[in-house]
């Protein structure tokens, strides 16, 4: 049976998760700048927790700032659900909580899960050899060998994105579907801070003043079969159509994200 | 601090050495590779053919000539694998064994976990592909074998002090010179190469005699407005990261047009082949030998010899002048920005690589 969950950044999304799900995602995969703060984690777990609904937070790639900045969340979400799940996209913050907080239950975040997901691939695919075409729709996770040691760190589970191309699977890991966003790419040199180029054609890593927040960028391009959607620092496309048969490529949870998860 | 050069060709190794490297690296892609991968799926991050050693018999050859000059030669394996390709991996790693590469730099994890599972004695570095963004990280590689670890190029410089100072008993390098990647490359899934499948006349011989490296110095010697301006495909560059999108903007709450104009306007110039143009780390030389950095890498194994051999003896220069003198932060780069115009031929524009 598939479970659904529903994927919230902001608070102001809570209201859309409704009773078709049974559980709530919160938090953020790439930019530690809109890490939660512990109020909104704090609020977030809550009403996951007044409503029955399992849990999972979800954490970015970090640099030394963002550890120090993620550690007193971990440490909240640790005392008020102490086996809560925590989606990683760090290698670095797998070796915290495995040393610090070791009940929580590892999944491993769609960006070091490793598919390759660029929508050019969709004019390729008649064009290139068959072992290509299968090597695309696979992962690297699914080696036996990546795979034997995700399970030796305790880590139970792989988002993985919908890819146009199509998924194939033969990992023994459960897995979760995200949808409709996938993302392709992200940046340090964020195209929705306008600090990123404060120096003409310059560009920096800035602080911010979250403006990606406020607005959403389409880039459409002939050469690209779907258009791409700017959130912040990352670039995501959209598809809607799922896997006919989730069992057969052992996913059994789908994550909902009803608008670009930044 | 060590120069780290790029090699495509036995050819060149001699020349790069004779500028002053003192490290090599390089790819390949056998004809057995392609015939089932492409160039696509290279079994390294760079996707042209023109960027490979051609196969084993040139890997020997670099091999044999670098090290009677005592210079190692690594071998990027950076690209991620599914278990499909580990027989044709695995064969040629034995084979690189037995030629006598001196490290292998690896992002994919299982083929990490293969080669200390092989416990062979070669060193294994971490690409770039590992995104290693902080000191815990560093200690996760270190733990799984790896020896040195080739940082992103989105860190500051004050974040990459952060992080060597945190991370003991492994090495650190940093890319220098050349292909600033708009995004980061260990978490960027966009295909690169493609031409080389879909429009193969339009595209080998441009990208083999480097047209689009051409170009994107020729950009730089146009007017900073105008040279933002150009934008679209050309050949040789096929860069999802380079085409000329058509930006459009939906607000997601309260709009502030001048600010949603501003966005849009910088968002859409960003995509002109001005952002193509190679970057230079030259003025950050000084800080990397203060903060311990091991190596300073060079990209662009596709570039030509020519422009390798300038890039060498660009980098030897600052390294000497840091030797001799103790020069103040404006003068050292005063010093570096006058040295790249007498080497270059043309004034660096601040296209940084660590810019500040």
């Amino acid at each position: 049976m598939t479970e659904n969950a529903i994927f919230i950044c902001k608070l102001d999304n809570l209201k859309k998760v409704t009773s078709e799900y049974s559980r709530l995602y919160f938090g953020n995969e790439f930019c530690q700048q809109l890490m939660p703060e512990e109020k909104a984690l704090s609020e977030a777990l809550d009403l996951a927790l007044k409503r029955r609904l399992d849990f999972t937070f979800v954490t970015p790639f970090l640099t030394d700032i963002g550890i120090r900045k993620v550690n007193p969340l971990l440490n909240l979400l640790s005392g008020k659900l102490p086996q809560a799940e925590v989606v990683i996209n760090d290698w670095g913050l797998l070796r915290i909580i495995k040393g610090t907080y070791p009940k929580f239950n590892l999944v491993l975040g769609r960006l070091l899960a490793k598919q390759k997901r660029g929508p050019r691939i969709l004019n390729l695919i008649k064009k290139v050899p068959r072992p290509m075409v299968e090597h695309f729709r696979l992962s690297s996770t699914d080696t036996s060998i990546f795979t034997n040691f995700l399970i030796n760190q305790g880590i139970k589970r792989i988002e993985l994105d919908n890819l146009l191309q199509g998924i194939e699977r033969n990992s023994q890991i459960k897995a979760s579907l995200y949808y409709p966003f996938a993302y392709v790419t992200t940046t340090r040199y964020c195209l929705s801070n306008p600090n990123t180029f404060n120096n003409g054609f310059q560009r920096a890593i800035n602080p911010c003043n979250f403006e990606c927040q406020r607005y959403t960028f389409k880039l459409r391009h002939k050469s690209m079969p779907v258009d791409l959607l700017l959130k912040g620092n990352t670039q995501f496309f959209e598809n809607k159509n799922l896997p006919v048969d989730l069992e057969k490529i052992n996913i059994d949870r789908l994550v909902y994200q009803p608008q670009i998860p930044l | 601090m060590k120069i780290l050069a790029p090699v495509n060709s036995p050819k060149e190794v001699n020349c790069l050495i004779d500028a002053g490297c003192d490290e090599i690296y390089c790819g390949l892609i056998t004809s057995e590779w392609k015939k089932n991968y492409t160039n696509i799926a290279s079994p390294n991050r760079r996707e042209w053919t023109s960027a490979n050693i051609a196969g084993f018999n040139q890997l020997k050859e670099v091999v044999d000539i670098a090290h009677s000059r005592r210079i190692p030669v690594f071998l990027t394996l950076n690209a991620l694998y599914t278990e499909q390709q580990y027989p044709h991996l695995f064969k040629q790693i034995d084979e690189a064994i037995e030629i006598g590469v001196d490290a292998f730099i690896v992002a994919d994890i299982g083929l990490l976990l293969a080669l200390r599972k092989m416990k062979i004695n070669i060193e294994i570095h971490i690409s770039t592909g590992g995104t290693t963004f902080n000191s815990e990280t560093a200690r996760f590689y270190k733990e799984l074998g790896g020896s040195r670890i080739v940082l992103p190029r989105h860190l500051r410089v004050d974040e990459i002090e952060e992080l060597v100072q945190a991370a003991e008993d492994i090495s650190f390098e940093v890319f220098i010179l050349n292909s600033g990647c708009k995004n980061i490359d260990g978490f960027c899934t966009f295909h690169h190469g493609v031409n080389e499948v879909l429009h193969p006349r339009l595209w080998n011989m441009p990208k083999k005699l480097n047209f689009d490296r051409a170009l994107l110095n020729w950009i730089r010697r146009l007017p900073g407005p105008l040279a933002e301006r150009l934008r679209g495909n050309v050949f040789g560059i096929d860069s999802a990261c380079l085409l000329d999108y058509r930006v459009s903007v939906y607000p997601d709450g309260k709009i502030d047009k001048k600010e949603m104009k501003l966005l849009k306007e910088r968002i859409s110039r960003s995509f002109s082949l001005l952002y193509g143009a190679d970057p230079c780390g030259g003025c950050s030389l000084a800080d990397f030998r203060k903060i311990g950095i091991h190596s300073v890498k060079i990209v662009g194994r596709n570039y030509s010899t020519k422009k390798k051999v300038l890039d060498v003896k660009f980098l030897r220069s600052i390294l000497n002048i840091l030797d001799e003198k103790e020069l103040a932060e404006f003068e050292f780069k005063r010093y570096v920005k006058d040295l790249y115009k007498q080497v270059y031929g043309l004034d660096c524009g601040e296209i940084c690589y660590y810019f500040e």
